[in-house]
């Protein structure tokens, strides 16, 4: 919205009494007899609704003296012509009595409204609106339009006017009274209308010049979303351009069904909070040779995921023996010859029952038979038995790691054992089954 | 939809303008409260000009129209048997 400028507004000055600036008009002493108006025609029936806005502040006016500081009507552009006429709408300010009076009258159906309580040499900020019939006049005392002094109020004639006056003397044929008074910044808040020049083409182009600051910094957890569709309302042609960061020109003459692909790799620091300056790296990758497919273009350069599960689904015993180690076991003490990393199984050939359980995934279960062959082996008689079986089930408690090798490379690794068991064979030699479930912490 | 909900018993013309005129200046003094609110800062320029949009406007234009209703009416109302010799210059 813009102020009227008044030096475009047609002038009559009968009395000499009117100073026109852009925006402002100051008249000194104007008889109210003088037929002088500030006119603009806007065309048939251009005032329909509107809300207009104006200043005006008053220095002297006589006794029954009247100027009118905003006018509307076809032909009529004094407050006399308009009565003699009965046609135009003015507000005025009057001189009642010695009362300052702010008035609106409607010269086709003689509704009138009016506030008293003005002052001399203040200024007055007008709203001056009609909605349909309903006419009103907001009265402010402040530039902002915050302090309401009054609503004049009136039923307004069911007409439309052409011509705004900006200021409209009365041509009153009593001489003697004169008002001396600006009139500010009448803003008629209509939007400006451009009229094309021309017909718009399907071919014509359109560019988008599109720049955003950014106002303040971005955070990591902002989301930025493009929906971008264009159609393509006629055939490109090869000297089309399209531009990304850089020209690229179509090499073929492409077509309305022609796909385009756009792939866009987005550069994100989300480590830290981002800011303004931050790049954004968009690449954008486009097949303009032939009509893509939906299965055209897709790429992954990021290596295979790796293989989930054992990687051993069987093995082989190595050798005629096999270690099983456990690094510590609890009976150790100094009057013992047990030390670390013993061989707690010896299994020789023929002894040893090694059960497939479990070997296609974690955990793994291994077992076998040992017979008791008392003084022959110094972990072989019941006694040492106990200890045994003691030790490897707090080791399993405590959650201690033993080593397993030469059960095969498959094999050989770190664990903690997730349960063990074994019964006793009565016989001749005494012996025990033992069956040990395995959770494997790491190679070796 | 908007209108007025005009009190029990406030139902004939003249009770009603005089009602309508009542209301008009509680808004405006509402009005000029809130105003002075916005230029000591007390509310944000956004929060005012929310308020002239959404609130004082539209209750202001809906009283205008109502007023100029009521207006018309008492015009038309031949009731108080008023004589122009009444007026006495």
């Amino acid at each position: 919205m813009a102020y009227e400028d008044y030096t475009t507004y047609d002038e009559v000055d009968a009395g000499g009494d009117i100073t026109v600036a852009a925006n402002k008009l100051t008249v000194d002493t104007m008889l109210i007899t003088a037929r002088s108006y500030v006119k603009e025609n806007h065309g048939a029936n251009h005032f329909g609704n509107f809300e207009h806005e104006v200043e005006v502040k008053f220095a002297a006016v006589s006794a029954s003296g009247q100027f009118g500081f905003w006018a509307m009507s076809d032909t009529n552009y004094v407050s006399r012509d308009m009565s003699t006429n009965s046609e135009g709408i003015i507000v005025s300010i009057l001189n009642v009595s010695g009362t300052y009076r702010m008035r609106v009258y409607d010269y086709s159906n003689i509704n009138t409204d009016f506030y008293s309580g003005l002052a001399l040499n203040t200024s007055y900020y007008t709203t001056i609106k009609r909605s349909g019939t309903t006419f009103t006049v907001k009265i402010y005392d402040d530039s902002g339009r915050t302090n309401l002094l009054d609503t004049l109020t009136i039923t307004s004639a069911n007409d439309t006017y052409s011509t705004v006056m900006a200021m409209s003397g009365y041509n009153n044929p009593t001489n003697g009274r004169t008002s001396t008074f600006t009139i500010d910044n009448l803003d008629l808040q209509e939007e400006e209308t451009h009229d094309p020049t021309d017909d718009a083409n399907a071919s014509d182009a359109v560019t988008f010049n599109a720049g955003e600051n950014l106002t303040d910094d971005a955070n990591a957890d902002d989301t930025t979303t493009f929906d971008a569709t264009h159609l393509l309302s006629d055939n490109a042609k090869a000297s089309d351009e399209v531009s990304f960061d850089g020209a690229l020109s179509t090499q073929h003459t492409a077509k309305a069904s022609d796909s385009v692909s756009y792939q866009m790799f987005h550069a994100h620091n989300i480590g830290d909070t981002a800011k303004a300056s931050d790049a954004i790296t968009f690449r954008a990758e486009i097949n303009l040779d032939d009509i893509a497919k939906a299965s055209d273009l897709y790429s992954d350069d990021s290596p295979p995921p790796p293989v989930v599960g054992y990687p051993c689904p069987t093995f082989t015993l190595i050798g005629t023996s096999t270690n099983i180690l456990f690094p510590k076991p609890e009976w150790a003490n100094p009057n013992n010859s047990i030390s670390k990393n013993v061989s707690l199984f010896n299994f020789k050939s023929g002894d040893l029952d090694t059960v497939d359980r479990g070997i296609n995934a974690q955990p793994l279960t291994i077992g076998g038979t040992v017979f008791i062959y008392a003084g022959v082996d110094n972990w072989c008689d019941n006694a040492t038995m106990t200890i045994w079986l003691d030790s490897i089930k707090t080791a399993m408690n405590n959650g201690e790691t033993f080593t397993i090798n030469e059960l095969g490379d498959c094999l050989d690794g770190v664990y903690v054992i997730n349960n063990f068991t074994f019964s006793t064979i009565p016989g001749s030699p005494d012996g025990f089954t033992w069956s040990l479930n395995l959770e494997r912490v790491k190679d070796i | 939809m908007s209108s007025i909900k005009y009190p029990v018993g406030v139902t004939s013309n003249s009770d009603r303008y005089v009602y309508l005129y009542r209301l008009q200046e509680l808004l405006r003094l509402e009005h000029n409260g809130r105003g002075k609110d916005f230029r000591d800062k007390k509310i944000t320029k956004s929060q005012w000009l929310e308020y002239e949009d959404i609130d004082f406007n539209p209750k202001s234009s809906m009283i205008s129209t109502e007023i100029c209703k009521y207006r018309e009416l008492l015009k038309k109302d031949t009731r108080s048997k008023a004589k122009l010799s009444d007026i006495i210059l």
